[in-house]
Order: structure tokens, then sequence, then C-alpha cells
């Protein structure tokens, strides 16, 4: 056991710290309307990449800094500490689709894609669930037949954020309907602009509209875009998975630590009701900060108990469900808190009040992160049965 | 190099520790549940040649140079067996002797001669609980973690209780009456001290929340009901998940603390204290889900389960119980108040 960065790591920390200080876009982003949403969050990508940050453990010969886990870890600190956007629309491409492209992807399809993923040229987004496949993805029914050197697809995906500015698509599709269920699944890359393609969006409850229904009507997708084998699609899609929920929420723990503080300080300053009293003389608001304080210390300690495991495997492992479970409910904790220390003002929620960060948004937001990626339920069916041995 | 999983030195010290406490350990039908007999009496001269006591020590002072991160490796190995509060009291001690320039007394310490236990003063000035009163000294901690008193036992300061840990004997201590003759240590070394004992106490407690999982699992993993293993329905299985997650968060915060302490940048005091409170709080959690798991013969005393529960209640209180680690992490509640009554009086 050791904790010490090299003097290159110092070095690239500073270096990142000031790269990020310049270059983190100084205005909100677009909170409505799809255009803008592209445009924001691909120009913020594509700066990232003329500054050589896009993927600081992507392999040199597609675009990336070649560098290890513990400077990727650096990257996401400093990105979060300097209040840099969220990663959007680019989520899927940056952290599922090239780290497995890199890992799965044939020679053509990595130069084909991961450079142009790191500069913002391609968005992506995730096309596994569907209406009557959620947490049993492996029952999934959106079929795809073989036809000269082409997939023909036909069915429905849901839940697919940013369907509707994507490029490209993830997608998961039934390739063999007479073999058992995980064993005739396809990994394919659809193209979103391809004939075929019907694209509904969705509101969720914080107001956004990221989600999206997809319909595909007799879509053609080339033999070429396959990743991995024909039929072989589950093995990669759980690839996929580990990355979303191994290292890709590295920069929830900075960001969490952020919150923390920042609710530290609402607490010092707001009084609890019309006494003048401030909540951190208030004995429950004071215990409930110090544990989140604790919490998210040992969450970001976990990261690196994690990443210690990771140094010599590409591919997270099984662990990775600790975190994923740890920063959902670890979210929705602080933001409830926030909805206790903000007293009514918590309800208003479209205006920006006093103190108010956007708590009442993080709080709404905050449910989807123990049911994306796996629900919290699914995250403990998987320590249980592969980290613990528990019989299914 | 940033690796929180034990070097290859570091897995011999936790197979060593491992062996020497299973093989003192003295298990099976019919024990007797008392701290006398749970462990062979040489346990503590044992634990003491191997030099776990000292081992944190510069070399010219007895120890070997090792890392606070060593020593606690040792230290989740007690808590999966459950190793007597000595062995906590004796690092304390030793290096208590040591800083105040102790030497033959820390040596004898060092070497498990002496037998040390934890005393811990509660809020009030008066008095205080001391674990394991019939070792003869002990080591006594202020309610804030900064001053650390040695003193031996004199006869009759301490009135026995019989407490929730049936293996370790428990007393009540008026401070006037313990603490006469004591060897005081205060400061900033004092401070520090304490806050690395208390990444050992967390380890300790990481120790519990490890065992008593790995004993839900082996359980639920045989035991059959409705035809099947009870650890097939999620209900358990979930519960046995939520163990993993507060074991691996306790050890992570431990580690972390452990691996930190005393480098620049990094707050000893706040890492220590979160260690402390996640472990105890992992290890409280996961010793009362082990009870549920194991149904009725989790609630017989024929059964362990309820040794790990009294044990991590009993960790809980020494060098600062939850509520004091949580109100050392939030300072700017004393500084607002602080504040706020200056405004007050200006106006």
């Amino acid at each position: 056991m050791e904790f010490s960065l090299t003097s290159d790591q110092v070095a690239l920390r500073t270096e990142i710290r000031s790269w990020l200080a310049d270059n983190v876009p100084r205005e909100a982003p677009p909170h409505e309307g799809a255009a803008e949403t592209r445009a924001f969050d691909v120009a913020w990508q594509r700066r990232q990449f003329d500054g050589g940050w896009a993927g600081v453990s992507w392999p040199k010969e597609y675009g990336g800094r070649g560098l290890g886990l513990v400077e990727q870890l650096i990257w996401y600190e400093e990105y979060a500490r300097a209040g840099a956007p969220n990663i959007r629309s680019c989520f899927v491409s940056i952290n599922h689709a090239g780290p497995t492209l890199i890992m799965r992807g044939s020679e053509e399809q990595k130069r084909k894609h991961l450079r142009s993923i790191l500069a913002g040229d391609e968005v992506w987004c995730q096309g596994f669930s569907e209406p009557e496949a959620g947490s049993d993805l492996g029952s999934l029914r959106t079929a795809a037949r073989v036809d000269g050197d082409e997939l023909v697809v036909n069915g429905q995906k849901i839940w697919t954020s940013f369907a509707h500015i994507a490029d490209f698509q993830e997608l998961l599709v039934r390739t063999d309907p007479a073999a058992p269920k995980h064993k005739g699944i396809t990994w394919a890359i659809c193209d979103m602009h391809a004939p075929g393609i019907d694209v509904r969006p969705i509101r969720s409850m914080d107001g956004a509209v990221d989600f999206c229904e997809v319909f595909y009507d007799d879509v053609r997708i080339p033999l070429d875009n396959v990743v991995g084998e024909l039929n072989d699609g589950w093995r990669v899609a759980m690839t996929t998975l580990s990355f979303e929920r191994g290292t890709a929420f590295a920069a929830d723990q900075m960001a969490m630590s952020l919150m923390v503080e920042r609710l530290v300080t609402v607490a010092t300053e707001r009084s609890l009701d019309g006494s003048g009293r401030v909540a951190i003389l208030d004995d429950e608001f004071a215990r409930r900060l110090a544990g989140l304080r604790a919490e998210v210390a040992a969450l970001r300690s976990m990261t690196y108990l994690g990443a210690s495991r990771n140094r010599e495997s590409v591919q997270p492992g099984p662990e990775g469900s600790f975190l994923r479970l740890g920063v959902g409910l670890l979210m929705q904790r602080i933001s409830r808190l926030a909805m206790d220390l903000l007293g009514e003002d918590a309800l208003e929620w479209s205006a920006p009040v006093r103190h108010h960060g956007n708590w009442s948004n993080d709080y709404l937001f905050g449910f989807s992160r123990t049911i994306s990626a796996g629900s919290k339920d699914i995250q403990r069916n998987i320590i249980g049965e592969r980290l613990l041995g528990l019989p299914k | 190099m940033i690796d929180l999983l034990p070097s290859a030195e570091q897995r011999a010290i936790i197979d060593e520790a491992a062996a020497l406490l299973a093989s003192a350990r003295r298990t099976g039908p019919g024990r007797e549940l008392s701290g006398a007999s749970f462990f062979a009496s040489d346990l503590r001269a044992r634990c003491g040649a191997q030099g776990w006591f000292t081992m944190a020590l510069p070399e010219k002072l007895g120890g070997i140079g090792a890392t606070v991160a060593d020593q606690a490796v040792v230290f989740r190995e007690a808590g999966r067996a459950l190793g007597p509060v000595q062995l906590l009291g004796a690092v304390l001690a030793a290096h208590v002797a040591v800083e105040l320039g102790e030497s033959d007394l820390a040596a004898r310490i060092g070497s498990g001669e002496l037998s040390v236990g934890v005393g811990q003063l509660t809020r009030g000035p008066s008095g205080g609980m001391l674990f394991d009163p019939s070792a003869s000294w002990s080591a006594v901690v202020s309610p804030a973690g900064d001053v650390v008193h040695l003193v031996e036992v004199a006869p009759g300061s301490v009135a026995p209780v019989s407490a929730i840990d049936p293996l370790t004997d428990v007393g009540r201590f008026a401070t006037a009456a313990l603490l006469r003759d004591a060897l005081t240590l205060t400061g900033p070394v004092a401070r520090s001290l304490v806050a690395r004992t208390l990444v050992l106490a967390a380890a300790y407690q990481s120790g519990i929340a490890e065992a008593v999982r790995d004993m839900s699992v082996a359980y639920v993993k045989q035991r059959h009901q409705f035809g099947v293993p009870i650890g097939s329905f999620q209900a358990v299985k979930h519960r046995c998940a939520e163990m993993a997650v507060r074991a691996e968060a306790a050890w992570a915060q431990t580690a972390f603390a452990a691996v930190t302490a005393g480098v620049d940048g990094y707050d000893t005091g706040f890492e220590a204290a979160a260690a402390k409170y996640i472990a105890t709080t992992s290890a409280v959690e996961n010793a009362r889900d082990n009870i549920q798991n194991h149904g009725a013969i989790g609630y017989t005393t024929e059964h362990e389960a309820h040794l790990y529960l009294g044990r991590a209640h009993l960790f809980d209180h020494l060098l600062g119980d939850t509520r004091a680690q949580l109100a050392s992490m939030i300072p700017e509640r004393t500084s607002t108040a602080a504040r706020l009554e200056l405004e007050n009086a200006d106006d």
C-alpha cells in the first residue's frame, strides 16, 4: 500500500489545472433545444481535444495521451474541481463506445470512429433497453436478420438519451432467435441518419428532454459494423457496462465533494426559520453534513482502491458495482439533505433562489442515478452473485 | 504510485498475523465465554515478540520503522479474530512512553510483558470507562482526543461493570483516583498519535465488518429453506451485498487514511476520523445484519454472531465515539457559533 504521486503526475495536475482555468466555458449549458445542446457539448469536447486532453488514458494512435488510470483520475478530479460542464451528450461516445471499440472493435472500426469521438465530431447514443427488456436486458427482442452483407433491423428501443442528436448508436439486436437468450445477441454500430429510424423524445421529471424512444423499420446496417462476432454481443455489452460501472463515474467523487462543501457554506449562512439561528448550529444538520463529508471521502478511497485493483486489467471487474451503487445512493443523500436544508425554498424549482444552486434539480435528476446502467437492485445482484458467489 | 492493495510484504504480515491469532484462539463447543480464556494466555507475549506494538517506531527506539499501513493490516486481522482490546492499548501506550522518554517502560510494553487497557474519559471531567481494567497499565484518552494519560492501574481505582461484550472486562473509574500518578502526553504529538491509533481502531472495525460478511455469505450458501439456499433469495442476497459494500467502504477509507497519515497535503485528523466513523458504522450494521441472516441460531450465545456485535459497539467508544468523530469533522459548527457570539457582543 502506498500513496504518492510521481513528479510527472504532480506536474500533470498543475498543467491540467491551468489549462482548465483558461478553457472551461464560462456560459452555462443550454437547458432546452436539441441543436443548442449538441452545439455546446461538441464545442467543449472539441476544445478538450485540441488542448490534448480528450482521452488521457486512450492510446496515442487514436488521439489519446496514452497515460494510465491515475492520470485519468487526476484529470477527472481537476475537471470537476474546475466546475467544467457535465459531459452530457458526449457521455456514451467517450465512456462507452470508445472504450468498447478500443477493446473489441476491428482495426477499421477503431480508425473510423475513435479519433472522431475524441474530437467531438461524432455523438453516440446507447440502444440497449427496450419496453420489455429493462433490468432483464438479455430478453431484448429488437430483431436483425442477415441479408447479404447487411443486417436488417426491426423493433424498438427506449430510454435512449440523446438519440435525437446522435450520429451513431451502440445497438444490441437479436440475430439468432433460436439460441438461448444471451447467445443470440449482436452489438452493432448503427448510423442514426439511416433510413427507417424514427426518434421520439420523452421529457423526464427533471424537465430535461434527453430520453428518447427509437423505432426501427427495415433499417440496414453493414455487417462490417458488427463489433465482436455475430451473436457474441452479450459479451461485448458486458464490456461496455463494466466501463460505465467502473471508471466512468470518477469525476462524480469530486463533484460530490464540492456539493457537500457548498452545502456546509449554505448551512453556515442560512437561518432555519424566522429565529435567525443558522442551520449548522442545529445538531441534525451538523451531523448529517459531517457524515456526508466522511461518506464522500470513503467513496473517493473506494475509487482509488478500485483503480488499484484495475491497474493490471484493461477492463474493470464486477467491483465497479460498488462504485456505481455508492455514487448513486450518495448523490441522492446529498441532494436530499439540500432539500431539507432549503426548507420551503426547495419547492421553488425553475426560478433560481438565493443559496439555491440548482438543488431541486439535482434532487430530481438524482433518481436516475440508481436506475440507469443497471438499477441498484441489479447492482446488488451483481455484488451478491459475482463477488460473493451467492446462488442465482 | 497509488496502490491501496497490500504489497507482497504486507500480505506476508497479514498471513502471519492471521495464523498467530488463529492458533492462539480457543474455539469449539463448550468454550468459556470470557476474555481470560478466549485466547491463549501467552497471546500478548507472542504478539509482542512479532513486534506488533512497536513496529511503527523508528529502529533506534525499538521499532522497525514500519508504516501505519503495515500496522493497520495487522489490526484488520485482529478485528477479524476478535483480538483483545489490550492489543490496541499496547500500541498506544508504547508510543506514549517513547514520546515521554520512558524507554524502559516502552520496551516492557512493547515486548508484551506489561498489559495495557484503554480508557476513555467521557465528556464530563470526572470519570470514564476503562476497557480491560485487569491490565496492569492503562492508556486513557481525553474526550477531544488531544491528551493521552499513561497510568499504572491502582487496586480499587476501577469499579467493574458487566458489559455487552462478554469477552472484555469493563470498569468505570473516577478520574482523580485513576490518574493521580499518570504520565501525560499533550499537544500536537498527542493529537497525531491519537489520529494514528484511530486508524488502527478503524482497521479493527473493518476486520469485524469483513468477518461477519464472510460468516453470513458462508451460512446463506449452505442454509436451505423452501428447498433452496436462502442466499438465492433477493432479500437475503441484497442484505449480503450491502454488507460487502460497507466492508469495502470501511477498509478503503481506512487504507487511505493509513497511507496518507502524516503526508503533506492530507488532513490526517479528518481522514482518520472519517475512517473510524465509516468503519464503526460498517462494523455495527454488518454485525446486526449477520445476526438477522443467521436467524434464531444467531440470537444465541452458542453462536459467535453476538460477540462481533458487542465488540463493534465497544470499539465505537474507544478514542471517541461516533458523535465525537462527527463533531470533529464539522469544525464550521464551532467556528460559526464563535463568530455569531462575537457579532452579538458587538451589537
